[in-house]
């Protein structure tokens, strides 16, 4: 038998074989039987469904994070080497109010005892091919012997995590439906996240709550923020003081330092594969490791899955066995990550399947295009970022995607592998509403943009109904390579100007961009930019804007282009 | 003390409706719903569906065996279409299947043949045509032709404000199966457990005890599930009645906002004036609800605008008169705030037209006209304990207004890209259901041998924390510690004829049959502790958990007195029963003392409008909010925050549409949004100090609807912001001007709810010309 994949849920090690596109809040709610994580839009948009994400990065040791991920975008296939936290795994839930209220401390063990037995008795039914029949009332405790207790020791722990403790002191859960979901994303911010504020509120952004109106969870925020401003920085020290801190389970503390959960662990079950018809092993290239994926031939692939799963919410129901059987997850494959200087080239050459917070927050990244670090609050949510890809991100070919107006203004350059490779520029990648350069069997595999060392500039404008976490009605970006050897007025030696959701795709603005070569920055230039761009467009109108607001909208972000990269320049007439 | 259920909510033991366990052979409903407005049916054709699962189950409006009815004040709703339907969305029938999944894909292989009928949207348009749900009604006061012509000054206008979705988290659903005991068990997602009970029992052809409703904690409600819970119990009682097995129901997120009502649209027509010293003088308003293809709660929500249409101020001579026009969008049903936001808004709007016309200031124009101690309402109800004008004055304290407009002035003067904006809305709001029979609530009462108590009302928990409250009401009458209390959930066979948890009254209602109930059980324990130890009744008390006898603890404790109560066979259950005493109305003469109380409060929202984008952010709200004796501070402050999330959201953002043919556009939670916590600003809140209200339980005051009407404060900031404007910035690079601008935007759509992105745009652009004679007249400040 081949090595299986694996995954930690809560503190159970699951083996499956197959690139399941499952939802995981289906498996969690159905096979796992855990009905903390709550579905509430299923398409990432409220955060009902978060559960944690713990990562390792095989080529840095001591290297993990856990991020708060929506699993109703999130493949089952995707979680190989993961470790899945629900709300259930970060405190033992009461079972009666009197327990709850007087929070006695109980032996942890017991309790995973307890629930090993029940999921691997849900794995016995799932592997018989009953999937989703196994829940946990009606699991049969004791059906397995593996369900011995964890070899640590055994430990007292107070019922409530301090995150849950904090929110309940600010009386910051009403209805309660949204509580799991905040718990868990708050529960990462103390993770991974620089404990402030600021990264606290950007690390709930994707989670709505519709009763509080959310001031009693900024206080239950600016509660956490007091009292673990001194962690240390995020990695295995970090987890184990978390962990000390019942912030976190002790598998949290056992995953960051174990390289073989799966050798180590007792506590293990298969999860069938629902897409083919038996449970284990199953036929076809379920077991595809990273050298087996050429060539590619005609495959479903899907790099993160947070605009496949809001197109397909029930993927196992509204695709057939063949299509499923296409299906290839790219995300996590090494050869599809990383972001590299390439400084012989002066080129970042990066990974399709990077994901977006990675690249957002990379200094390279940063450093290459000063301004983009405020781009990063416009794209979607946290919970979103963590998992979307930017890959994925262009591929789904929307005239309106942030990343797509971003890499054409940088000139990006996009690396397409197939039987052989290719490179395509941004602007040409997009052929028509939906349609891209890049044939059924090819992937994108990398994105090469310039790396200047200096003098460039870079803005990215997008308006949508809500500032956060929305679909652009529009978006545009502007990325200008400053002429440095000129003297009192800034002038531009090359800029390019994308626009998003003013055509079927995501435009080079080709005559408005050769405008600004060489060109002195004025408020006539600022003119003529808005007068040209103006006709390089046309709008429609639709649920997020008229084509009228469109066109003028557009007009002004090209101004507010220059408003932001020359601050000192006034756009009025009759002054300076 | 937190109530014991958060726990639950933390640790996600919570359990929803979806969460609850179900039995193995449960079937999933998935409802099959009209494809277009308007049309008639004329054949369900399943055999696709067959194919995708050949034992689903299929019902109809053949299979009622009672009545297909579920309309409760106008017999309009049938349960399922038998032949026209008159929305886009309304239940035809009901597929089940064993497995949820299959079921919905099995649904979207039904194939409905129809004819298509001609569709209204408009309430307008309905109103010409004469499609109305109910005669029309008209509130008055004073002698309108007399007082106009004492006016200085006069404003008309027309003033529209939108639908809201309630985005409850948890979606509309529930779980039915026939006992074994020959009753229909129905666990329902519902504000109003009651209804659902004698909805299904007509639909079913049962008597009232033969179906039992259970609700556990919901998972948001905001009036959603007041009345429209019922179709989805039903439907799901149905189907447990046909094929006697278990049967969920549970509405996945597209669904639900598509089949579901909203907040009703108004469009109003205005007139108001005010003498040369700046006192109101006149109102008059003429609104179209837009009801909806359904009566629903359209009446009761059209009598409480008509109640809220001077909002906090007082105007001699007021006419307003109501239309519920039919149309055919799903039936638009009860939101928080029900009808009085929109009545609002329309008066606020008529306020700021007023102000800037004449040149006043229009925070001092609103202070110049606030209700006062003795002012008598336009429907004869005079004012009480009127606070509207200490929560004004305390509001300008608090928030040290002067001081705020003056940096607003300073930075406007400044920043050519960034406006300010600043507004202040009073608030006074009805507290009693209009409707005077619903004003009754009751309650049952165990205290159990080992003295922990079971308190149990009509009151539906839905995340406002009303248990919580019944909590410390009960604790603090029986005089024992608050963790001797549960509150548990509302079922029909423990409480009866409930009254829906809606209208604010939960609280006042349910916490008044509570402490009634626990007083009852009180004077049984004392009395029995009299007897028993020789003491004068009189002088026995219960606190702390003790027995006090001449204010001094006794050794004997609450549990060595309720045990040896219980074997001196003294009866340690009680039910307790509240009608609201006072209320008087007279429906024919629109005349009368339809409210317990008025909650009074006032609000100011600061705005920064970014000139260039053409958007906005709320920086600061300030509260300063009459709560009476708060029974639970955090908790009315979590009311007010949430209340003035919903409020800014409708005002501002949440931007619900529908195409001419009656098709919703904005269906999931990627197109219409909500507040997040970006949105949200800081909220400032502040209790009116010192203040009593013998009329409601334990002094305090109804919390639920009223901040919710704070938030139309965000709307007036931002136009305030945009007449800080002295030009478009940009006009001079993008070239923008007036022709550009729809027509709509000008001056009719000044007044439109919400105040989205795009309208921002318009205004801001309309500045380039000053075109708009309302925007341009700029008021001077001092």
């Amino acid at each position: 038998m081949e090595e299986a994949q694996w995954f930690l849920a809560n503190s159970t090690v699951v083996k499956f074989r197959k690139e399941s596109l499952e939802p995981a809040l289906d498996y969690i709610r159905e096979t796992l039987g855990l009905k903390g994580t709550k579905e509430g839009c299923r398409e990432g948009d409220c955060g009902a469904c978060a559960v944690l994400l713990g990562k390792r990065d095989p080529h840095k040791k001591g290297s993990v994070r856990y991020d708060s991920v929506a699993s109703c975008l999130l493949a089952m296939g995707a979680l190989q080497g993961c470790h899945l936290v629900t709300i259930e795994g970060l405190a033992i839930p009461a079972p009666t109010l009197k327990d709850a209220r007087y929070r006695y401390p109980i032996a942890e063990e017991s309790f995973l005892g307890s629930n090993a037995n029940m999921v691997t008795a849900g794995a016995v039914e799932a592997a018989a091919g009953i999937a989703g029949a196994a829940t946990l009332g009606q699991a049969k405790a004791g059906s397995s012997k593996s369900g011995t207790p964890r070899e640590t020791s055994p430990s007292t722990l107070p019922r409530l995590t301090p995150v849950m403790e904090a929110i309940l002191e600010e009386n910051a859960s009403q209805c309660g439906f949204c509580t799991p979901g905040l718990v868990i994303s708050l529960t990462a911010f103390l993770a991974s996240k620089p404990i402030t504020i600021e990264y606290g509120i950007e690390a709930i952004e994707g989670n709505i709550c519709r009763c509080t109106g959310y001031g009693a969870i900024r206080r239950a925020l600016e509660r956490l923020v007091e009292q673990f401003c001194r962690l240390p920085e995020p990695g295995v020290e970090r987890i184990d003081a978390l962990v000390a801190e019942n912030v976190l389970p002790e598998s949290a503390a056992r995953f960051a330092r174990d390289e073989n959960l799966l050798a180590s662990s007792r506590l293990q079950m298969f999860m069938g594969s629902p897409a083919s018809s038996g449970a284990e092993g199953g036929a076809g290239n379920g077991e595809a490791r990273s050298e087996d994926i050429r060539p590619y031939g005609p495959n479903l692939f899907i790099a993160g899955g947070t605009d496949f799963f809001v197109q397909q919410p029930d993927p196992l129901g509204s695709l057939s066995s063949n299509q499923l059987d296409l299906v290839v997850l790219l995300d996590g494959r090494p050869e599809l990550l990383g972001i590299h200087n390439d400084t012989a080239r002066q080129l970042l050459d990066i990974g399709a399947a990077t994901n977006v917070r990675d690249f957002f927050e990379s200094p390279l990244v940063r450093q290459a295009f000063p301004g983009i670090a405020q781009a990063e609050e416009l794209f979607a949510s946290s919970l979103v970022r963590n998992r979307a890809t930017l890959g994925g991100n262009l591929c789904n070919a929307s005239s309106i995607a942030d990343l797509s107006s971003m890499f054409i203004a940088m000139d990006a350059k996009l690396v397409i592998r197939g039987d052989t490779e290719r490179t395509v520029a941004a602007d040409k990648f997009f052929r028509g509403y939906k349609e891209l350069d890049l044939l059924s069997s090819e992937i994108l595999a990398r994105i090469l943009l310039p790396n200047k060392t200096a003098g460039v500039k870079f803005n990215f404008e997008k308006i949508s109904k809500r500032k956060h976490l929305d679909i652009a009605t529009v978006n545009t970006a502007l990325c200008l390579e400053m002429d440095t050897h000129d003297g009192i007025l800034p002038r531009i030696a090359h800029g390019r100007i994308s626009a998003g959701g003013v055509a079927p795709v995501p435009i080079l603005l080709s005559k408005t961009s050769a405008l600004l070569e060489g060109a002195i920055v004025s408020r006539e230039l600022v003119k003529q930019v808005c007068e040209t761009a103006s006709g390089e467009f046309s709008t429609i109108s639709d649920i997020r804007g008229s084509a009228s607001y469109r066109a003028r909208i557009m007009r002004r972000l090209m101004a507010q282009h220059f408003v932001t990269l020359f601050p000192t320049m006034s756009m009025q007439e009759g002054t300076q | 003390m937190n109530s014991p259920e958060s726990f639950l909510n933390v640790t996600g033991a919570t359990a929803y409706l979806d969460d609850l366990p179900v039995s193995a052979d449960c079937l999933f409903a998935v409802p099959i719903v009209s494809p277009c407005a308007h049309g008639r049916l004329k054949k369900i054709d399943i055999q696709d569906a067959l194919l995708v699962d050949p034992e689903l189950v299929f019902v109809t409006a053949k299979d009622i065996p009672g009545v297909n009815q579920i309309g409760e004040t106008v017999a309009d709703e049938p349960l399922l279409v038998e032949e026209e339907w008159t929305y886009q969305g309304q239940c035809l029938a009901i597929l089940l299947s064993a497995d949820r999944a299959r079921a919905r894909r099995a649904a979207q292989a039904v194939h409905i043949e129809h004819e298509v009928l001609p569709v209204i949207t408009d309430p307008r348009e309905a109103a010409r045509k004469g499609y109305f749900i109910m005669p029309s009604r008209t509130m008055a006061c004073g002698d309108i032709h007399k007082a106009l012509s004492q006016c200085a000054f006069v404003v008309e206008g027309c003033v529209d404000s939108g639908a809201q979705e309630h985005i409850y988290l948890e979606t509309q659903g529930a779980i039915a199966h026939l006992g074994g005991d020959g009753k229909m068990h129905i666990t329902s997602s519902s504000q109003s457990p009651s209804q659902v009970q004698h909805v299904a029992a007509r639909v079913l052809d049962l008597w009232m005890n033969e179906v039992e409703v259970e609700v556990l904690r919901l998972g948001g409600g905001f009036g959603g599930k007041e009345d429209q819970a019922a179709l989805w119990a039903s439907l799901a009682a149905l189907g447990a009645y046909r094929t006697r097995k278990q049967v969920k129901l549970y509405l996945d997120r597209r669904s639900d906002i598509r089949y579901t009502g909203k907040r009703h649209p108004y469009s109003t027509d205005f007139r108001i004036g005010m003498d040369a010293q700046g006192k109101l003088l006149v109102f008059e308003a003429e609104y179209f609800q837009n009801s909806g293809a359904c009566c629903d709660l359209s009446p009761a929500i059209l009598s409480r605008s008509l109640f809220h249409a001077t909002a906090a101020y007082h105007i001699p001579n007021v006419t307003v008169t109501g239309h519920m026009c039919r149309t055919n969008l799903p039936p638009f049903t009860a939101f928080r705030g029900f009808g009085a936001p929109q009545a609002y808004f329309v008066i606020e709007s008529a306020m700021d037209a007023l102000a800037r016309s004449s040149g006043r200031d229009p925070i001092e124009l609103r202070r110049n006209n606030l209700r006062q101690d003795g002012d008598v309402f336009h429907f004869g109800q005079k004012a009480e304990s009127c606070r509207a004008l200490s929560c004004f004055d305390r509001l300008n304290e608090m928030a040290h207004l002067s001081t705020v407009r003056k940096s607003i002035a300073e930075s406007n003067a400044r920043n050519p890209h960034i406006k300010h904006g600043l507004a202040v809305t009073p608030i006074c709001f009805g507290v009693s259901f209009t409707k005077l029979q619903m004003n009754q609530g009751g309650s049952l009462v165990h205290v159990y041998h080992d003295g922990t108590v079971s308190v149990a009302t009509g009151a539906v928990e839905m995340g406002q924390q009303v248990a919580r409250k019944i909590q410390k009401i009960a604790a603090t009458t029986l005089g024992i510690d608050e963790s001797r209390i549960r509150v548990d959930s509302t079922r029909s066979s423990t409480v009866a004829n409930t009254s829906p948890t809606a209208a604010s009254t939960g609280s006042d209602i349910n916490g008044m049959a509570a402490m009634l109930a626990c007083e009852q059980i009180k004077q049984r324990l004392l009395q029995w502790a009299a007897d028993n130890w020789k003491y004068e009744k009189s002088d026995l008390g219960i606190n702390q958990d003790c027995l006090v006898h001449a204010g001094a603890a006794t050794r004997i404790g609450w549990e060595e007195l309720v045990a040896k109560a219980y074997v001196a066979r003294i009866d340690l259950s009680a039910h307790g029963f509240y009608a609201t005493p006072g209320l008087v109305y007279d429906a024919k003469k629109e005349w009368g003392a339809p409210f317990a109380y008025h909650v009074y409060g006032c609000a100011a929202v600061l705005v920064a409008l970014d000139v260039v984008r053409g958007t906005y952010h709320f920086e600061k709200v300030w509260v300063v909010h009459d709560s009476g004796k708060s029974i639970d501070e955090k908790v009315d402050i979590g009311q007010i925050e949430g209340g003035i999330a919903q409020g800014l959201g409708w005002a501002a953002l949440e931007d619900l549409c529908y195409d001419a043919q009656g098709k919703i556009l904005t269906d999931n939670l990627a197109t219409y949004k909500i507040p997040d916590i970006h949105f949200m600003p800081e909220i400032e809140i502040e209790f009116l100090s010192g203040v009593d209200n013998p009329r409601a339980v334990l002094h305090s005051k109804a919390i639920g609807e009223p901040p919710l009407l704070y938030g139309i404060a965000g709307y007036f900031a931002i136009l305030d912001a945009v007449r800080a404007m002295d030009a478009d910035p940009l006009a001079a690079v993008t070239g923008s001007g007036p022709l550009d601008i729809p027509e709509r935007s000008t001056a009719s759509g000044l007044y439109s709810i919400p105040m989205t992105s795009e309208k921002v745009l318009d205004l801001i652009e309309t500045m380039s010309c000053r075109a708009a004679p309302l925007l341009a007249g700029k008021a001077s400040r001092s």
